[in-house]
């Protein structure tokens, strides 16, 4: 066999994650016989070796240790609604000692109505009884960083009382906002972007969204911005319902400077 | 099913009295599906992690996965396939949302994206996550598709109907920047190892 045969070989082993020999069999009989080759072999080897370790960090991630115990409490949740508001018989799960349901179901014959209102009823009673992490710093911070992005040079309109009165400015900030816009956020698809910049200093934006989930945030701007990013700094908090979050170009001292009304803001 | 504290975890019946075939079979649905829980929520919320990046995230991406898994649990024809199953949910869950997120179209007003730089102390992501951030969410799906799921790479394309050309070229620069940061801890653990 010549050196680009087996690179080739090589080439194809890439294609298969760890733990595919038995696949390969039927798969890529060709490439497993390399395998069976002294060259073939010992990339098999270091093939597998490489994926177990990678896998094996991939897989080194603190689990919540409550996890399974909230999972199984909407479960119960789920199986409370469903037998109240359905008389019929429930699907089971597919299990080694259990023939496969595909042909008692033709047999019992599900009603598509009743799924639809097994399934709307389920539903219901996960997102009622869902209790969600509240989102923290981290996540409003990482996810701000792009909304930045959505704005588009068109997108600007007047700041009217109208838009203040939906989506107030903190009094705090003591700034008034150029102009305004409309932006899809993670949090809200009618998020409110202020521009507090002044008319040449570096950029600040503020993000009003009203929000519907929790925030593990406080009901006033950090006094040091949640975090920087060697070009801006970004600072969020949660009040009256709403989430707002500060993103100003500059460093921690700039995002300072705009909480007391000294920097880009006054 | 006992819970730490001992107590019954589910129990047949709404009101504790004669418990009709329905209703014991609801029960018997119910234990099978916890066992799932027990069994797979690890790896589930492991994948989410990985995938969102976000342990918050991951919370409600796993939320999601056992709800549809409850919602469709009569489509698995076989408990061995539950986790692989589970995964797959899970990873169109985050695409599903990834899609949802996307803006069609956008121009920049000057801001770019940049690593995070803690200003406080807490929240410290390790080396991987800050790599696997790098490569963006498509090239991270594909990448844990392949070590997660255990997809090859025509299976990748097929899920995700794209050319199994653009999978080998994703994954294969996903790849070399794993080995390299592999290849660094390695040095950096050898070096501590001398020191």
């Amino acid at each position: 066999m010549t050196a680009s045969e087996h690179d080739d070989f090589r080439r194809r082993l890439d294609a298969w994650p760890p733990g595919s020999l038995d696949r390969l069999t039927s798969d890529d009989p060709e490439l497993r016989a390399w395998i069976e080759t002294e060259a073939g072999g010992e990339a098999w080897r270091r093939h597998e070796a490489e994926g177990a370790e990678i896998a094996a960090r991939l897989a080194d991630v603190p689990v919540p240790h409550d996890l399974a115990k909230r999972l199984r409490r909407r479960l119960r949740d789920l199986q409370n609604a469903e037998i109240a508001n359905d008389d019929q018989r429930p699907r089971p799960l597919p299990s080694p000692d259990r023939p496969s349901r595909s042909g008692r179901r033709q047999v019992i014959g599900w009603l598509a109505a009743s799924v639809v209102v097994l399934v709307a009823g389920s539903a219901v009673a996960w997102r009622f009884w869902w209790e969600p992490k509240p989102t923290g710093r981290t996540e409003v911070a990482q996810s701000s960083l792009g909304w930045a992005a959505l704005l588009t040079s068109e997108g600007w309109q007047e700041v009217e009382a109208t838009i203040l009165k939906r989506a107030p400015v903190p009094e705090e900030l003591g700034a008034m906002p150029r102009r305004c816009a409309i932006v899809a956020t993670d949090f809200d698809r009618r998020t409110m972007v202020y521009d507090l910049s002044g008319p040449e200093g570096p950029l600040a934006l503020l993000y009003v969204a009203s929000a519907d989930r929790r925030f593990a945030l406080p009901d006033r701007f950090p006094l040091e911005p949640d975090y920087t990013t060697g070009r801006h700094a970004v600072g969020s908090m949660f009040r009256d319902g709403r989430l707002y979050v500060l993103l100003v170009e500059g460093d921690a001292r700039r995002y300072r400077e705009s909480l007391r009304g000294v920097g880009p803001l006054g | 099913m006992l819970e730490a504290d001992g107590s019954h975890d589910f129990e047949p019946g709404v009101d504790g009295g004669e418990v009709d075939g329905a209703e014991a079979e609801a029960s018997s649905t119910g234990r099978a599906f916890e066992r799932w829980i027990d069994d797979h929520h690890g790896d589930v919320y492991r994948y989410a992690a990985r995938l969102s990046g976000s342990p918050t995230d991951a919370d409600d991406l796993t939320q999601q996965t056992f709800l549809q898994a409850w919602r469709f649990r009569d489509r698995l024809e076989s408990a061995d396939r539950a986790r692989g199953w589970l995964l797959a949910i899970t990873r169109n869950q985050f695409l599903k949302e990834l899609r949802r997120r996307r803006p069609e179209s956008f121009t920049t007003i000057g801001l770019e994206e940049v690593e995070l730089v803690e200003t406080r102390s807490g929240d410290r992501s390790d080396d991987l996550a800050e790599l696997l951030e790098g490569l963006g969410d498509e090239a991270r799906a594909m990448l844990l598709m392949f070590y997660v799921e255990r997809l090859s790479y025509r299976e990748i394309a097929a899920e995700l109907g794209i050319p199994v050309g653009t999978v080998m070229s994703r994954l294969h620069r996903a790849k070399g920047r794993l080995r390299t940061d592999s290849e660094r801890r390695q040095e950096r653990d050898e070096r501590k190892g001398r020191g």
